[in-house]
């Protein structure tokens, strides 16, 4: 039995496609940052845009009130370049979240990291070369809402993976020490037949 | 003679039209889901270019000579 079937990671991350992917290889686990990061990150844009409102309204009130005779729709032609800004920047963040991905195949981890527009970070880890798993849920909202970091520890002095802020760091823990051991005894035993002269 | 006000409408739409550009350009090139990516970059289409439709009407209504005090 597949270990997909075995742990019921049904056809989920069929569709999904990032360069490098194997014909072989299928995707266990795709993570992202929870979707309460995002709101966060959202909430000065949305304070933004009621700044605009408001401002778009006193503006015009005070033009109105002292019958200023400047043109009004160089007013709202500023405005609507703030607007568009505001939007521009929205989108890149959301870009920025939605491009910051760890994925977890059955054989290595896949962590690509989109600092920002034309940064991007790609690294990846076989499973049998994974030596420890943490997962780390700090503070009242992560607790209440699931979320946290998940540190992989790799043999030597090489840098730790970290999943920020993902959503269940403990089953995503337990599937990568699941399909860690899996990746050793592939390894104890793909050994075992040479050892044996079977390869 | 130069209107400040032109030339800042105009490098402000560049400078608007490269950033669109390079945000579809990487949610084309870096999808890991060619539907959501599509869906993404029509989104963004059709509300920029809402908003971009509607700071041209802006543009066109302002009557430039009546800024005659920031020809340079």
């Amino acid at each position: 039995m597949s270990f997909k079937k075995q742990f019921n990671f049904q056809n989920r991350y069929e569709n999904i496609d990032f360069k490098g992917k194997r014909t072989d290889e299928n995707v266990i686990l795709l993570l992202r940052r929870h979707w309460l990061v995002f709101v966060f990150r959202f909430l000065p844009f949305l304070l933004l845009f009621i700044g605009l409102a408001i401002f778009h309204t006193v503006g015009t009130v005070i033009f109105n009130f002292f019958g200023l005779t400047f043109d009004l729709n160089l007013f709202y032609l500023i405005e609507s370049f703030l607007v568009i800004f505001v939007w521009l920047a929205l989108f890149i963040t959301w870009i920025n979240f939605y491009l910051d991905v760890w994925i977890v195949t059955d054989s290595r981890i896949v962590d690509i990291e989109q600092i920002a527009l034309f940064s991007r970070h790609i690294s990846e880890l076989k499973h049998n070369k994974i030596q420890d798993v943490t997962s780390e849920v700090q503070g009242i909202i992560p607790t209440l809402f699931n979320y946290g970091d998940v540190y992989i520890q790799t043999a030597g002095n090489k840098q730790r993976f970290v999943f920020k802020q993902i959503p269940g760091p403990t089953n995503s823990r337990n599937i990568i020490m699941q399909l860690q051991k899996k990746a050793i005894l592939e390894e104890k035993r793909e050994e075992g037949e040479i050892l044996r002269g079977k390869a | 003679m130069v209107n400040i006000f032109l030339i800042l409408y105009w490098i402000l739409t560049v400078l608007i039209l490269v950033v669109s550009g390079m945000i579809i350009y990487h949610i084309w090139i870096y999808y890991l889901n060619k539907t959501l990516a599509i869906l993404t970059i029509c989104l963004f289409l059709s509300v920029s270019g809402l908003l971009f439709i509607f700071n041209l009407i802006i543009f066109l209504k302002i009557d430039w000579n009546s800024l005659n005090f920031v020809i340079l």
